[in-house]
């Protein structure tokens, strides 16, 4: 080969390797802090045909149809790091479902990137699908008729896992979720508690290194929304995965995740560790006090929220009025019997953020 | 290329596997339903034999060569739902969001979909070809070997026929009507002899209903070989095969866009 | 093909049906046209080459137009008996019992319903592909047509009523779909629906005549095109005492199941 030639190749090779240096940058930079996910200003607008109601609208639309877009997703930008659990909340029609598909490499964006472990979802989707692992709402991964160990071996099969690993694997799996008994029960036999178990352990399968949750606890009893919430947390503790959770329940919130990012109408409206929600956004105690006779709370200056015979429900904006003037009247109204001083459940002020958010007419969109 | 394809051949036999030993679960189920599809299909042995002891030949056919007909459509049709068994709900999942699952697994979603689930009462279609074939052709290894080859090309035409079709719903609202249209015409014009269609009816056989390249030419080279007509039908296999993959892929990326428009009708 | 459109467009709401049941309907009614068009290519082939006007007593003309009545028959079916088949499956039909009415004259009723449109579309549609395939039927008489019609609506009954016996096994098989089929390759055969059993040997004729399937079919495409008052009051009679039979069994096989659904607690 002649040197010019053998140069060009060599440059070539070095800008191909650049290029794909570039899109790794992430993990050349090290250090703590590691973003596994990097959104910027995603942005997603569908067309959709619109029809003018009755007969004339209907033979206008096939000759000249109108097209409405919608605006699902609007400048969304975040970071995940690596091994956070992240909370993704927001009212239906917010934009959640489009975002995660857009993440996921299933759904294209208009504009803006992402950066998934370092791959581009909608390019590189399938180099990507090996190191995530999804549990979405209704769509199962587990074939219906059978027991979960065929679904197990046919996804080991799919991921291109190693069968000494893959049979390791599962039995691992089978004592993490305690799903021994389970593995031969044809999975609609089994009750809805046992089939999310079985969801996200066949999800896991591959070890992958972040998981999309999409409502896992849902429909769910509360001993075994407890026991799922624990299997999370352990997933994480001890394989280090990184957790994308979408949903409504505050008790998941709470217990699971450390950050909480909400967007509503497609924008994010709230990026900031739960600590910090409650004590930013909404400085509001509760106070359920019971007295032995009936009290007067009127002309006190108490922001009562419900008083029936014995009972008060008084409210305190702890950054503007001070808790201990507030106490001190209370007590002087009678006999105090019992006392009870709460914070604003996570829901509450969950709905507030919402409301807080840009406004602008709701939409029904893809999500 | 080369590596994808082995990959997505060994896809193909896991899968084969995984759907035998699910199907052998309801056992009952299986005999009695390709026993069932073997006795359905013989019905049609009675009318051509009532048929041609009417008269001599019907479009240049005699009861053998209808029987010989009838075996590879028989089996195409039944390796075609046997391998490929989630072919016809393509636009069911198309319209549910259920491809979903599939584009978030590594493997090709197209050979994904269609080898995921095996249609029961096919493996007696499948039979039935076989032991038509036999019965009519005896021991003949040579037109046998020929036989299994046209009905692996036919499965793959009659697919990726179906593929096609089905693909349109990326585009229009709902296409499971005209598909099942498309299956109809396609089993129902495989099975009538060939010289009874004359004019634009031939031309649609050699092309958008390709029963020509399924059943016709093949039955034909069965009966006297010829390398230029069989190398005719493989090209055309591959050709379909490729126009379905097109059209497929070309449908998912509007998928992936998310402006599936959605007739508000 | 845009004038089409607009047309099944105007279609669509005015019937205000869902687009799944628009295309059934249409598809159905393509594929009525189709079939019959393989069967003129068919037969002309055939009579082509027999060089004879004449089969089995059948001119090319006559044929055709007895195959569209059989086509008639058997396309103008409900899907109901899948629907049985569910509800029995399902434990659904424990709910229907405690109704005050019969399940099988439910069924009947809800048949006739829907068979009135099926029937008449199909008729249309197969008076237009008559006409358009082989021209005006020789030998018809309009006067004829009142009782053609009664025996062609005999023969959906009898259908109806073997079709909902063959579901309400469902009681006592777990997968039943095997006997539909039989069953309607049983009509195709000896049911005389793909060609007149006049072209059968002499001895499966006679067979055929004593089994119920020929009164579903054939007997009625028969009279369409070979009418004789003599052959419809014989004829029909039998087709009534068939429906008697199917009637009777039906009802019988679904008390019995009912009774077995009771004992064994559903």
């Amino acid at each position: 080969m002649s040197l010019s030639f053998e140069i060009c190749l060599r440059a070539l090779f070095f800008l191909g390797m650049w290029n794909k240096m570039e899109s790794r940058r992430c993990f050349i930079q090290g250090g703590d802090y590691m973003s596994i996910i990097k959104v910027q200003d995603l942005c997603k607008t569908f067309k959709v045909k619109t029809k003018e109601a009755g007969l004339k609208g209907s033979v206008k639309s096939i000759f000249s149809p109108n097209f409405r877009e919608i605006q699902a997703v609007n400048n969304i930008s975040l970071e995940v790091e690596k091994g956070e659990i992240l909370a993704f909340i927001g009212p239906n029609g917010a934009g959640k479902s489009t975002t995660i598909k857009m993440m996921t490499g299933i759904l294209y964006p208009t504009s803006g990137s992402i950066e998934v472990l370092g791959f581009n979802p909608s390019k590189e989707r399938k180099q990507l699908s090996y190191k995530i692992g999804t549990v979405f709402g209704q769509k199962s991964q587990l074939w219906f008729h059978l027991p979960p160990l065929d679904s197990f071996n046919l996804l080991g099969h799919i991921y291109d896992i190693d069968n000494e690993k893959l049979k390791k694997r599962i039995e691992l799996l089978k004592e993490i979720f305690e799903i021994g008994d389970l593995m031969d029960i044809p999975v609609r036999k089994l009750s809805l508690g046992q089939r999310i178990r079985c969801e996200i352990a066949a999800s896991i399968l591959h070890e992958p290194e972040i998981i999309f949750l999409d409502e896992p606890t849902i429909g769910l009893d509360v001993v075994v929304k407890q026991k799922i919430r624990e299997l999370i947390l352990k997933l994480n503790k001890e394989e280090k995965t990184t957790i994308f959770l979408t949903s409504h329940d505050s008790g998941d919130i709470e217990q699971l995740c450390k950050r909480a990012i909400i967007i509503n109408h497609g924008e994010v409206v709230l990026n900031e560790a739960i600590k910090n929600m409650r004590r930013n956004y909404l400085s509001k105690k509760i106070i359920d006090i019971k007295y032995n006779e009936t009290v007067n709370g009127e002309n006190k200056n108490l922001n009562i929220i419900k008083g029936k015979g014995n009972a008060l429900k008084v409210q305190v904006e702890t950054s503007k009025e001070n808790i201990d003037e507030v106490l001190n009247t209370l007590i002087k109204l009678g006999k105090v019997n019992d006392i009870t001083i709460s914070e604003l459940p996570l829901e509450d002020i969950i709905s507030y953020i919402y409301k807080q958010g840009t406004g602008g007419d709701e939409y029904a969109c893809n999500t | 290329m080369l590596m994808e394809a082995k990959k997505s051949l060994k896809l193909m036999l896991y899968y084969f596997k995984f759907n035998i030993s699910s199907v052998m679960e309801y056992r009952v189920g299986f005999i009695v339903q390709s026993f069932g599809m073997i006795l359905n299909n013989s019905a049609f042995i009675f009318f051509w034999w009532i048929l041609f002891n009417n008269v001599n030949t019907i479009g240049g056919y005699n009861f053998q060569d209808e029987m010989l007909l009838w075996a590879v459509m028989s089996t195409s049709f039944g390796l075609c739902f046997v391998t490929f068994g989630n072919v016809n709900s393509i636009t069911k999942m198309i319209l549910n969001g259920e491809l979903d699952t599939y584009l978030l697994q590594p493997k090709d979603p197209l050979l994904n979909i269609l080898c995921s689930k095996t249609v029961v009462s096919a493996w007696g279609d499948t039979m039935y070809g076989i032991i038509l074939f036999l019965l009519m052709k005896g021991l003949d290894l040579k037109a046998f070997l020929l036989f299994l080859l046209f009905c692996i090309t036919g499965a793959l035409i009659f697919s990726s026929v179906l593929v096609f079709f089905h693909a349109l719903s990326f585009y229009t609202s709902n296409t499971e009507g005209l598909t099942q249209l498309v299956t109809e015409f396609l089993i129902s014009f495989s099975i009538y002899p060939e010289g009874i269609f004359k004019g634009v009816v031939k031309f649609i056989l050699y092309t958008i209903i390709p029963a020509a390249f399924i059943v016709y030419i093949p039955a034909g080279i069965i009966r006297q070989f010829s390398m230029l007509r069989l190398v005719e039908v493989f090209g055309v296999a591959i050709l379909w095969i490729i126009i379905a993959y097109a059209m497929f892929y070309r449908g998912l990326k509007k998928y992936e866009s998310g402006n599936l428009i959605v007739n508000k009708l | 093909m845009h004038a089409i459109r607009k047309y099944s467009q105007v279609t669509k709401i005015t019937m205000a049906n869902s687009l799944v049941y628009f295309w059934n309907f249409l598809s159905k009614n393509v594929f009525f046209v189709f079939i019959m068009f393989i069967y003129l290519m068919l037969w002309r082939n055939i009579f082509a080459q027999k060089g004879s006007t004449s089969i089995g007593g059948f001119s090319l003309n006559a044929m055709i137009w007895y195959l569209i009545f059989t086509e008639l028959v058997t396309l103008s079916r409900t899907d109901l008996h899948l629907q049985v088949n569910d509800d029995v499956k399902s434990g659904n039909i424990a709910y229907l019992l405690n109704k005050p009415y019969n399940y099988v004259l439910y069924c009947f009723s809800y048949f006739i319903g829907e068979i009135g449109i099926k029937l008449l579309t199909n008729a249309l549609i197969g008076l237009a592909i008559g006409l358009i395939y082989a021209g005006i039927l020789q030998n018809f008489r309009l006067v004829h047509l009142p009782f053609i019609i009664l025996s062609l609506l005999l023969g959906c009954i009898i259908n109806f009523f073997i079709y909902l016996c063959l579901a309400l096994t469902a009681f006592w098989f777990e997968d039943n779909s095997a006997f539909f089929w039989i069953y309607s390759k049983l009509i195709f055969t000896l049911g005389g629906m793909l060609m007149p059993i006049e072209l059968f040997p002499k001895w499966l004729q006679g067979i055929s005549h004593y089994l119920p399937f020929v009164y579903v079919t054939y007997v009625p495409a028969r009279l369409a095109v070979d009418f004789s008052f003599q052959s419809f009051a014989m004829e029909s009679t039998i087709q009534l005492l068939y429906l008697g039979v199917f009637f009777a069994l039906a009802m019988f096989l679904y008390r019995k199941g009912v009774k077995n659904l009771n004992v064994n607690g559903g």
